[in-house]
Formats: structure tokens, sequence, C-alpha cells
């Protein structure tokens, strides 16, 4: 059967379905199961799960346990087509982030829109596509615009349910006799959104007005044929309408692919086996998650939190004057694990949102989160919504993570999130070693970047953008057991790599130059954590050309583990008008690598405007041709004491290019000595090092006695600390305003601090003008939240009524003290109910 | 027990007085007294949308059996009739009594006839409807409600039902007060001033309207004065 | 016990909440039958969340368009209902709860018979028996 006879086949089964949908209509059916409209059902199947926590109710899960092996082969079957889908459809794409990376994932959905079964790529999706789905239900697209057999729907809104819109997803609706049975979504990361500058996630934009293009969970086409006024729009609204559309074909191969695979298993195994394998799998995945919860860990509160900063203080080209502010985001994490495997995340005391595009929404938080639970606590192919029912979220209305206001930019919201998860790493590790799972203990990831972009008329004289997703390669955290793996994937994405710099080229007017190992890197410790990587590019055959970083700088947003260091944090290393071309005709030594950044290497081979800055983020700069750009990816976090590594590792380390050879005294106390000039290893470092063993122990044991001489108590430390904060003694304006915006946003938070430091009940910290005047904005700008209808999965974070102004704290929350088993943020809901 | 409203079409006496030429906004069947043989008695209230003369009326009501006419005081759109009527003209009437249910108001306005009654139960409702509709054709139910007792049956709360309607809801206020302050007791247990106190009026304002409510009873009692 | 809702509004929460908090017992079966008159019970099932609340497990059911008090009936022998309440939208000027056709057409219907109790926010005909 030809392609097109197989489309015109699948255009008639539309119709015919489509005919006995409207039928049932007519007589006031619903589409969901049982003549219910799907609204109901998800009202019902919510109502249900809470009261007797279980997935819509189910008690006993009867296919599986009475035939655990067809229930085995049935669901592996329905993941094995949703892995088939997405290794099939990403040869569509011209774009490397999909081809290459596999920023791409499919998930099929309940009528409901939980996720019964994910492919393998960014399965943080696996949670946002599920708010999109609820989205439209919850708002009665049932009624208008319709939802019919062969719709196509499309969405990228983050408060609809995405975590920024670069992510863009289609949805189709899967019906069987007129009931629609479940929902297949694809989503893949775009190169160019039409935001304000080029590339998927601007860094320039103050408000959601220049994130680019939002499609609020848009109804694109019928009888699997998209729209005119579709397919005339989004073309339109992106520099690199080319690659979306193929994007959108990826999209749409996946997502026929995995309905015709449903529609398959419902004519070999009948419907209600199919509905059963959805209700079942869902629960089956909440059971899951608890019970590894209360193998693997130990119940209590867990408490951390992390920073990342984002200065734009000074910055150009950022669309507002009163967006040129450093911020710092302040993340404190609380995980409470209870007996029951209770597992509720926490955000309690989170700084305010800002005028950058870092700001979170529910549906970023918890997909993120997600992401990074499948790769702790559910590492198998049970990854569906089903975790999603076990946990809660508390994410404080206001904050960064939560803004419920439709002004605030989103473009890059991982700066933020992938920050955010620092802690929660930490969490988990130190549960799973309190229960001697130390296989599973992960110093966790470092911050996940740079991001290369940019955009301008390429090589091929076309309006281009570009977004390098090499930074789908980064170091990995340090385990317990191993070091990290060295530049091997992204937190978001555990299949990705760094992609073929040919690949790469083909579609970026940025030759490499050079690629390499990035020394020192990974976080130091007994276990390193993974190195990252480096890649100088150069800029050939563009006009008006621009490039931007975006990444941490100053700051770490990891910590380390049980005494390992943080991964290193970044820094920007740009060269423009620079010498060469020359040097290229000349056959002369030029840059490939920034390997030490201090050893003045790079300058000595360059001639030209050299900008080394310590910070992580630059808006759009103009860049020429053989202008030099410096795409540094971290590396992961350490874990345990450095002094403890096997110098023989540390040697190791240095040849193969992590570690740089003076360094391994300062960071493990390991004493080197050059025995060769000439030697190459299977990295950019030349020469041989040697170990000097009594060097070494004689070093570690003067490390240790300077250890015992410079320690002081806790005690002593923290008075010092709290004479610090008490005077506001080497505290700069932006640590001080983090903080204060704490406070301010969390009564809880700013007792708990006062208490901490014993501080006066009254204290707040001296801040300047400016930095007063950005927390007295306005919380309430009278933009609505894009929910008129909440589910209950949203009740956890929206404890409070009406948006409040300032002074902003509204809460009676508990920070500490969270009681009852089942629903941690639940009681004020359950008050309310009895009113 | 169950209080019960319901409509049918204009039937009986209510039709008559509907095809009269002078315009009748409403007729109430105030009370029935049984008369020997298939006649009874009944005591209408029947308000026209403008005044007219009792003249007037009677010549129009020529072919009914009028007993007595007298106009209201307070509204001269209401004429207060008595009329010996045969039973059939109070059919509904009889049908709810024949069923032992308790009829409350029987009145006909807009093309209706709207009938308030007390039925035991949900059977009786049914049997009481029945009969209503075998005589009447369609019956529309229009509300209902829960009761404890059967309150006050066709004509035994005129008097309320008067002295509400003729009375201001400050004069009712006045009185009520006076009433329950203990005025009216010998010996008296509270003061004109204390009761224009507790009212927050003027003791003549108090005087006056008492004296308007004392007025308006007799007016009731003893019919218009000469 | 089995007791159908009869559902006219998606306005109808006091009514829902009187009948599931006074009426119903705790493991009662409930239907809840969508009238035509409305698209959609699923605000009103968040806003009242019958099983969190009252304990029922229920069924949402619609009935179709064009039906007749004879499909309703049907359905209430078919599931042997025990109970059959109705939402109270209106009053009359006097205050009673106002009956509408559909109520009107089950009270008066002549295989259908039991107690009529009318409460504050909904009309409950229980203690139901079906005739032939």
């Amino acid at each position: 059967m030809s392609p097109s006879d197989r489309t015109d086949d699948r255009r008639a089964e539309a119709r015919r379905e489509k005919e006995t949908v409207r039928e049932k209509r007519r007589r006031g059916e619903g589409i969901g199961w049982n003549g219910r409209t799907l609204r109901e059902q998800l009202a019902e199947l919510e109502d249900k799960t809470e009261a007797t926590g279980h997935y819509c109710g189910l008690s006993e899960l009867t296919l599986k346990t009475e035939d655990p092996i067809r229930y085995e082969q049935l669901y592996a079957r329905l993941r094995g087509d949703l892995v088939t889908a997405r290794e099939t459809s990403k040869e569509v794409s011209a774009t490397p982030i999909v081809e290459q990376e596999g920023e791409l994932c499919y998930g099929l959905f309940t009528p409901e829109g939980d996720s019964i079964a994910v492919s393998t790529g960014i399965i943080v999706h696996v949670h946002t596509m599920s708010e999109a789905i609820k989205f439209m239900i919850n708002h009665d697209y049932e009624e208008s615009p319709g939802i019919e057999p062969g719709d196509i729907f499309v969405n990228n809104d983050p408060h609809v349910g995405d975590v920024h819109p670069c992510d863009l997803m289609t949805i189709l609706p899967i019906f069987h006799e007129g009931e629609l049975i479940a929902w297949v979504g694809g989503v893949n990361h775009v190169i160019d959104t039409g935001a304000i500058g080029p590339g998927s996630m601007n860094v320039s934009q103050a408000s959601r007005f220049g994130d680019g293009a939002y499609y609020t969970a848009r109804k694109i086409g019928e009888n699997f044929e998209l729209y005119n006024s579709w397919k005339k729009e989004y073309p339109a609204k992106t520099r690199t309408p080319d690659f979306l559309k193929l994007d959108e074909r990826t999209r749409m191969t996946g997502c026929l692919m995995v309905r015709q695979s449903v529609k398959a298993m419902i004519d070999e195994h009948g419907v209600e086996t199919f509905k059963q394998l959805a209700r079942e799998a869902v629960e089956d995945g909440r059971r899951g998650f608890r019970s590894r919860i209360k193998r693997t860990m130990l119940p209590g509160t867990y408490r951390g939190a992390s920073f990342v900063d984002a200065l734009y203080e000074g910055q150009e080209n950022v669309t507002r004057e009163y967006a040129q502010e450093n911020h710092i985001m302040h993340a404190p994490s609380e995980l409470h694990i209870r007996e029951d495997g209770t597992f509720q995340v926490s955000f309690e005391g989170a700084n305010k949102w800002g005028w950058h595009p870092f700001n979170c929404t529910p549906a970023a938080i918890q997909g993120g989160i997600w992401v990074m639970l499948t790769q702790t606590v559910i590492p198998n192919e049970l990854v569906n919504d089903g975790a999603y029912y076990a946990c809660d979220f508390h994410l404080p209305v206001g904050s960064w993570a939560n803004t419920q206001n439709t002004e605030t930019a989103h473009a890059y919201a991982w700066h933020f999130l992938v920050s955010a998860w620092a802690p929660l790493w930490q969490h988990l590790s130190r549960g799973y070693f309190a229960r001697g799972f130390w296989e599973e203990i992960n110093a966790g990831n470092a911050n996940t970047s740079n991001w290369l972009q940019g955009g301008g008329i390429d090589q091929f004289d076309k309006l281009h953008a570009v977004n390098s997703f090499e930074s789908a390669c980064e170091g990995v955290g340090a385990r317990y057991v191993e070091d990290g793996e060295p530049h091997a994937s992204a937190v978001w994405n555990p299949e990705g790599d760094m992609g073929d710099a040919e690949a790469w080229e083909t579609v970026e007017p940025l030759p490499f130059l050079g690629r390499s190992v990035k020394p020192n890197t990974g976080g130091v410790g007994r276990r390193a954590g993974g190195a990252g990587f480096e890649s100088m590019r150069t800029v050939k055959d563009v006009s008006r050309w621009l490039l931007y970083e975006m990444g941490n700088g100053y700051m770490t947003s990891d910590g380390g583990l049980f005494g390992g260091y943080p991964a290193a944090s970044g820094y920007i290393l740009n060269a423009r008008d620079t010498d060469l071309e020359e040097r290229f005709e000349n056959q002369d030594d030029y840059p490939q690598h920034d390997l030490d950044p201090e050893s003045g290497d790079f300058e000595s081979k360059i001639d030209g405007e050299i900008t080394r800055r310590p910070e992580g983020i630059s808006t759009p700069k103009e860049f020429d041709d053989y202008d030099m750009y410096l795409n540094y990816l971290r590396g992961g976090s350490g874990l345990g004491d450095p002094l403890e590594r096997d110098p023989e590792d540390v040697l190791a380390d240095i040849h193969d290019g992590y570690v740089l050879p003076r360094h391994a005294e300062d960071a493990y106390g390991v004493i080197v000595e050059k025995v060769d000039d000439e030697a190459e290893h299977n990295s950019a470092v030349q020469g041989e090092w040697e170990l000097d063993v009594e060097a070494t122990k004689k070093r570690r044991h003067e490390r240790r006695e300077e250890r015992t001489e410079t320690a002081q108590p806790v005690s002593e430390w923290y008075a010092q600390e709290r004479e610090r904060i008490r005077n506001e003694e080497e505290l700069i304006d932006d640590v001080k305003k983090t903080y204060e915006s704490s406070m301010r946003m969390s009564m809880q938070f700013a007792t708990f601090f006062r208490d901490f430091w014993e501080l006066p009940d009254e204290f707040e910290f001296d801040l300047s003008e400016k930095a007063q005047q950005s927390l007295d904005n306005r919380f309430d700008s009278g933009l609505r939240p894009m929910w008129d209808s909440y589910t209950r999965g949203h009740k956890t974070w929206l404890d409070v009524g009406d948006e409040p102004y300032v002074p902003y704290t509204w809460t009676d929350r508990s920070i500490r003290d969270l009681s009852g088993p089942e629903s941690t943020f639940g009681d004020r809901e359950r008050a309310a109910d009895d009113d | 027990m169950l209080r019960i409203e319901f409509q049918i079409e204009l039937a009986g006496i209510s039709s008559h007085l509907f095809d009269i030429d002078e315009p009748v906004t409403s007729i109430e069947i105030d009370n029935a007294l049984p008369v020997s043989g298939d006649k009874v008695f009944l005591f209408l209230s029947v308000q026209f949308n403008s005044e007219i003369t009792v003249d007037r009326l009677s010549d129009e009501l020529s072919n009914i059996e009028v007993v007595d006419v007298t106009q209201a005081d307070l509204n001269h759109h209401i004429y207060y009739l008595g009329v010996m009527a045969h039973l059939s003209d109070a059919s509904v009437l009889s049908l709810l009594t024949e069923t032992q249910a308790i009829p409350h108001r029987i009145v006909g306005k807009n093309a209706h006839l709207e009938v308030m009654a007390s039925v035991r139960d949900w059977n009786h409702l049914k049997e009481v409807a029945d009969a209503i509709e075998t005589e009447h054709g369609s019956l529309e139910l229009l509300g209902s409600t829960q009761t404890e007792s059967i309150g006050f049956p066709l004509g035994g709360n005129k008097i309320k039902q008067s002295m509400s309607g003729k009375l201001s809801e400050e004069q009712l206020e006045v009185l009520e007060t006076a009433y329950r302050m203990g005025y009216f007791k010998v010996p008296q247990e509270v003061t004109a001033e204390e009761i224009a106190s507790e009212l927050d009026i003027s003791r003549s304002t108090l005087s006056a309207r008492l004296r308007r409510v004392e007025h308006n009873f007799c007016a009731l009692l003893f019919g218009p004065q000469e | 016990m089995t007791t159908i809702i009869i559902i006219k509004s998606v306005d109808h929460h006091a009514s829902v909440r009187e009948i599931l908090g006074s009426v119903v017992d705790d493991g009662e079966r409930v239907y809840f039958l969508r009238l035509p008159t409305v698209q959609c019970l699923g605000s009103l099932i968040q806003e009242v969340n019958p099983m969190i609340n009252y304990g029922v497990d229920y069924t949402i059911t619609p009935l179709p368009d064009g039906y007749d008090v004879s499909t309703l009936v049907e359905f209430a022998t078919e599931f042997d209902a025990n109970r059959i309440c109705i939402g109270i939208s209106d009053r009359t000027l006097t205050g009673k709860a106002r009956i509408d056709d559909l109520t009107q057409s089950i009270l008066l219907h002549d295989d259908i018979s039991g107690d009529f109790v009318v409460g504050e926010h909904a009309i409950i005909l229980e203690e139901l028996e079906y005739g032939d």
C-alpha cells in the first residue's frame, strides 16, 4: 500500500469515526467512556483517585494479577511502539536538535490526560503534555472547538502545560467506535520561536511578550490535515520556517505511528483490555513509585538550598531598562518522605519571579522534577503519570517557581529549574545512603549549559537561527561507587550526546576549530564529577549575525556531596575582529581550545578584541566572519573527600584531560612530575606525568594537618556568620535582595531565617533603592492565570485565594511540620470542603 | 404532608366572571358554604383593573345569582361578592374536598385557575391530580413544599389576610410592638413613650398610627363608616 | 441502595450537596443522570467531589435528547433505584419548590410510587416501588 493510499484510508476512517461521534453528540452523549464528557470523566477520576488513594479507585490490578505475562507483554508493546515511533520519526526532522540529540518524546495518555507510557527522549514531557490535555478538557474544548477523530492540536504555552515555548507539542485524540480512548502526543525542541532575539531560548526579554509565539492548546487541523490558516501562520512566526515544518511532520509521523499501534492492539485484544491496561498501568506506576520510595528511602524531612546567578546589570539590548537588574535564584528545597512512601517536594521560601526569561510554571517544575526522578527513583521503563499521583509539589504562587502571571517570561525556564534540582539529588542520595543503597547515590547534575544561540543571515544567505544542543552532553554527577560519566548527557535528555560536529556545521555557519574534554570542570572528590567539554567555534559567511551565551557564571548551582566539590562554574570567552583569516592563510597556529583559562594560551594565539568574563549570560551581540566563540559545556558534581581519591586515578585524570597537572596538588594533594613532553594520550593533553607516591603521602598528610589547624567548631563559625548577617557585613545588594525577597514571599521562611540566625523579630535587610523598587513591584498585573478551572493535582500549589499585593506574605502553610500522611498541603483544602 | 400548587384551565364561576365585559384581574374564592341540594354559597373577592360602580357591576352580573356586592373600602378595585352558585361552578373545590385534599386558595387569574391545597403524600397527590385531570383536562403542577400542619384552610385565614392587606408595614410594626410590649394588657405593662422610644418615633406619630390601625380594624369589622 | 440524581443544571451544587449529605447513605450507589439541558457535569463534580466528601460511588449517565418520562422510569427500573432526587432550581412566589414538566411527569406517572419529600434544595422521591 502506498503512503498516499494509507493517508486516504486514514482520512476515510476519520470521517467514519467522526460521523459516529457526531451521532452520539446529537443524542446528548459526550465523547468519553459510556456517554460521559471528558470533563466528567476527569472530574470523576480525580474524585475517586483522591478518595480511595488508588488511581481511579483501582484497588485491584486484575489484568496484571490474573495474567501478569500478558500484562507485561501488552505494556512492553506500547512502550516499544512509542520508542520506535521516536527513533523512526526523528529522521524526518532536519535539525540536529532532533535528529542528532533526540530532543523529542512521545507519550500515550488516558482520555483524562494521564500518561500511560512514554518513549525515551525528553521525558520531562511525560507530564507537560498531560497538563495540556487536562487544560483542554477542563476548559470544555469538547464543546468548543470540539474534539473529534482526526483532529490535531498544538501547544507550547508553559502556563498550560510546557516547560518553555520552544518545546512544541502536537496532540491527537484516538477514537474507537465513538469513544475517545486515548491521546497521543509528541513534543520536540524547535530551533527558533520567533522571540525578540534569534534562537529558541532568547535571554534579552523582560516579559513573555518577548518570548516568541505562544500557541495555547489550539486545534490546528482536522481529518489528519492541518488547517490552511495554521500552515500560513506558524512559519511566519519563526526565523526557521522550513525546520519547523519538518519538526511538525516529525511529530505527526510519530503520533500517527503510535495511533496505529493502539488501533492494532485494540483490534487484537479488544477495547476493554486496552482500557483496563491503560488504567492499571498508571496505578501500577503509582504503586511502583511508592514502594520504591518505601524500600529505598529513610522517612523524614530532607532540606537543602540551591542558588544560581542571572546577571543583567549592564547587559546590552535588554528589552526594558528596568530589567537591567541582577537576579539570584533561591530554591529552598524540602523533601518529605513518610513511612507510607509519601513523597512531597516543597519550595516554600523561593524568591519572587523577575523580569527575566528563567521563570517557571508548575508544569515546568513538575515535568522537570519528573525527568530527574526518572533517572533516580524510577530508572526503568515504567515511567508514567502514576508517579505524579504519588507526589505532592508545593510551589508558592508568585515565586519564580510558580508565577501564575502571564506577563512573566519563560523562554529558558530550565536555567532555574535545573539549578533547583541540585538539592533533590542530595536529598535522595542521603536517603539511599541511610538505607545502604550505595549504588544509587549520585552527587547530581550541574548547570546544563552553555547554550550557544544566535542567528542572522547565514552561509546560504538565508535568515536563520541557531541553537546548539551540544549542551545535551554534560559531565554527570559522581556516584558513590564510580566517577561521574564525562561528557555524557544532560539530565533532561538521558539519551542526548554532543552530536556530530559535521551535522552542526551543516546548519550553523559556525565551523568547529576544536572540540575537547574540558579539564577541571567535573567537581573534585573521592569520586570525581564527570568532566564537561568545549567546542571552539568561529563564524563564516554571515551577515548581521548575533550570538549569545546562557548559563551559570559566578555561581555553581550544584553543591557537591559528602565533601565532594561542585562542578566548575561558567565563563564567557569570545574574540572579535580577529586575525584568524590571516592565520589560516599563513598556516599559523590558532586557538583550538581554552583548556587552561589562566594560562594565556588562547590570548597568545589570536589577536583581536578578546572578551573573557566570569559570567554565564550575555544578551545577543554582533559577530562577524572569523570571530570566535567558546562553547563550554559543564561538568558534574563531585562526591566525597578529594584527599581520599586514589592518586593513580588522579594521574589518569591528568592524561585523560580531566584535571590540569597543577590542580592535582591543589585539589587532590597529589604530586605529579612531568617525564615526557611529547607523549600523547587520547585527549588534548600533551606530555607524560608520573606520580610521586611519597611526596603525595606527605602532601596529603600536610593538608590534613592544615585542615585541623584551620578548622573551627561549628558554633564559632555560626556565631561569626550570625554577626555578619546581623550587621550586614560583606553582603552585596544582590544577596540581600534575594533573602529579603524570600522573607517577604513567605512568613514561614522569614520566621525560619530569623530563628535560625537568632535575628530580631523585625529583622529586614537594608536594601538599595533599586533593590527595594524591584521587590515593591506589584505582583498583580491584572492578567488572569491561564487556568479557570484547576485540576485537583494543582491544589497543592493553589492554597492562596486572590493574587496578593506587596507586601506579599499571605500564607499560613507550614514550612516544617507538614501533617497528614496522604497530602502534606491538603489541610486547608480539606477544611474548606467542610465549610 | 405536602402543600401543592397547581393550575388548570379557567372553569366554573371564575370562567363566568372573566366573561363579563369589565376587565377582571383576579377572582378568589374566599369561602364556600353548603346549601341544600346541589347549590353552594360562594364568597368571592373580585379585582378589576379599574374602578367601577356597584350598579355597573350588578348590571354585568345579571346572569349570576348575586346575593350581595360590596366595594372594598381601601381598594376600590376590589368587590366582595356573595353568590349562590351551582356545585359545578366550584368543581375544583368539590373535587379537592371529595378526595380529602384540603383547599387553601383558589384564584383565577392570567386565564388560569391557580390552586393551593394540602395532600397527605405522593399517592394522595396522584389521586387528587387524577380526579382533577379527569374533570378539567390537564393539570400543571407548579410547586410543592413539605409541611407539618394543614395551616389555614380556604377562608380560615381571611382575617389575617385582610388585615395584612389593609394595614401598612409601619402600622403593623406599631401594632405588633405595642402588643408584644404589653400595651393592650390591663393594667398596661408599657407606656406609649416606651413604645415610641423602642420604635424611634415620636409619641404623636405613634398615637396617630395606632389610631389608624384601630380605625381600619373597625372598618373591616363593621364596614365603611357612614 | 441506589439513588438517581437528576441534574437539570450544572449550578445544582447545593442540591447535590443536600442529597449526598443528608439523604444518601455512605456506600450507596449513585447515578447522576444528566439531562440534555446540561452539556457537562464536570464542573459540578469537581465542585462537589462526591466520593471524597460523601463517600459515595457513582456513575454519570446522559439521558438522550428527546427522552421522555418513560425513558427515565425504564432507567430507574433497570437499576432498581430506591430513590430519585431532583434539584430545586426555582421557587414559586409563595416559596414552594417549583415543579417542572419532568418532575410532574414522574410524580404523576402510574408505574412509580413511594414517598415524596421536599427538602431545602431537592425533591426526593424515595422508598420507590415500580408498577408493571
